[in-house]
């Protein structure tokens, strides 16, 4: 080897251009693409407990677009599981989407943040289509089931996740594989009498036991970082391995598939995780709708 | 309450009411879109009473075609989607018509009837009207509403069957599914 190519080796290994490089050591994970990172528009439904840790993550791996959507404010016993959030914030009962904004700019300042204090149903339909991926870190089922169908709807992968104490879970649905359940399937007519009740009794009737996740469910902050970690584990997947879907019908080994149609379940008590595949309702209202000619 | 997206719901308003239109029971003109509702008005053939014009409870008449007045708005399908009233007169523990008989006072059109409330993945309309015609035909005065007409119509009720009322009047118990060549009959009570 002569000299000319050793200098070759030595400035491609530079111990400064390694470290200098925030992204360097993602970028060193086979299959990775930071430029669609960076160019990825994510929308962010909640900011409560799963959502702080989605964006977390997100506004460090670099996502270039972050929409988030929250119409809520700070309390004091939001704290123990959110990590964008601070005492100074609950003392004065900021809005979640300003001090999340706020606090992803100083871990990232090259992510742009877009807040949006609406409540979902309020917001403009077309941002379903204008985003790669939506991400649904909510806490009631009505919500989930309307941003599952305007993101069906419109093409656009779903991602949702939902947490109880020791247990959590995350489910990903996407319209281009059809032969995959949306999370309207799941619906029960147990969950339309829970959604007719609190609708038609403002709530009085629900309580936590019965099945409904309005009010004071139980959350403990390492359930929220492990099903926040998995959600966004879902997103980065979809943006680096979509293209390659789209093109070969079939996800990229090198990204692995997203969990379409199949709800993993985390159970802290056991130390278990299991996935099970959703079956599709072939009476389904939102994604095996037919339109008949009458 | 969650939405479909407009165009599914759209599109699913439109193949439920061809199916009401197969069973007869919707005039075309009579659906009124909205931006965000949907208004038609349902008729219903089935043997009801009405009470006469001294409104007097022994004193009743058959009535056998019926007047809904239906509001669908963006909800639809999930629960609170979807808003009855009922517009002509009638006799009937579980129905408090908008139209009461022989009073001049206004009934709040309101329906007692499980399927209306509790929407079911399977519930559709065709299904729902259906059950209307079925509770029209069998009064449960166990359950009145608590209006004075329909705590009337359920004393009544429980002395008096329908059958045994269908036999003072000489009616044919004719199902409403069956009379398919009849044309829809428009009511103007």
């Amino acid at each position: 080897m002569n000299q000319k190519d050793r200098n070759d080796d030595v400035e491609v290994l530079s111990v400064i251009s390694i470290d200098s490089d925030k992204f360097d050591r993602q970028k060193r994970i086979k299959g990775w693409d930071q430029e669609k990172i960076s160019n990825a528009k994510i929308m962010v439904i909640g900011v409560g407990a799963t959502g702080n840790e989605v964006v977390k993550n997100l506004v460090l791996a670099g996502v270039g677009t972050i929409l988030i959507i929250d119409y809520d404010m700070i309390e004091t016993s939001n704290l123990n599981r959110c990590i964008l959030f601070n005492m100074n914030a609950a003392k004065f009962n900021e809005y979640k989407v300003d001090v999340v904004k706020e606090a992803s700019r100083i871990l990232n300042p090259d992510v742009k943040v877009i807040a949006l204090k609406e409540e979902l149903n309020a917001i403009d339909k077309d941002l379903y289509g204008q985003y790669d991926v939506v991400c649904s870190c909510l806490d009631n089922i009505e919500a989930r089931v309307e941003a599952n169908n305007y993101a069906y709807y419109y093409n656009t992968p779903f991602i949702d996740s939902g947490i109880d104490g020791y247990y959590g879970t995350v489910q990903a649905v996407y319209s281009k594989m059809p032969e995959s359940s949306c999370l309207q399937c799941g619906i029960t007519n147990i969950d339309l009498d829970l959604m007719w009740k609190k609708f038609s009794c403002t709530g009085q009737e629900i309580s936590a036991e019965n099945g409904a996740t309005t009010e004071k469910i139980a959350t403990l902050v390492t359930t929220t970082s492990v099903i926040g970690g998995i959600q966004s584990q879902q997103v980065l997947k979809f943006i680096l391995g979509v293209d390659y879907f789209n093109d070969f019908k079939e996800w990229d080994p090198n990204i692995g598939e997203p969990l379409i149609g199949r709800q993993l379940n985390y159970n802290g008590l056991t130390n278990t995780f299991n996935i099970i595949n959703k079956f599709k309702d072939p009476i389904c209202w939102t994604c095996s709708y037919k339109k008949v000619e009458s | 309450m969650p939405e479909l997206p407009v165009e599914i719901w759209e599109d699913r308003l439109n193949n439920e009411f061809s199916n009401l239109k197969n069973l007869k029971v919707v005039q075309p003109d009579s659906i009124i879109w909205h931006e965000n509702n949907v208004e038609l008005i349902i008729n219903i053939k089935a043997i009801g009473f009405v009470l006469g014009l001294d409104g007097n409870p022994m004193n009743l008449m058959p009535k056998t075609h019926h007047k809904i007045f239906l509001k669908i708005n963006r909800s639809f399908p999930y629960p609170g989607g979807i808003d009855f009233a009922w517009q002509s007169s009638i006799f009937h523990p579980n129905i408090h018509p908008v139209k009461i008989a022989s009073t001049r006072e206004l009934g709040t059109g309101y329906i007692c009837l499980n399927v209306l409330k509790q929407w079911s993945r399977l519930s559709d309309l065709e299904n729902t009207v259906k059950a209307l015609q079925k509770l029209v035909e069998n009064p449960n005065p166990d359950d009145p509403l608590k209006y004075d007409i329909c705590m009337k119509a359920a004393e009544y009720f429980k002395e008096h069957t329908i059958e045994n009322l269908k036999d003072r009047f000489n009616l044919e118990d004719k199902d409403a599914d069956e009379g398919d060549d009849d044309d829809i009959i428009v009511i103007d009570d």
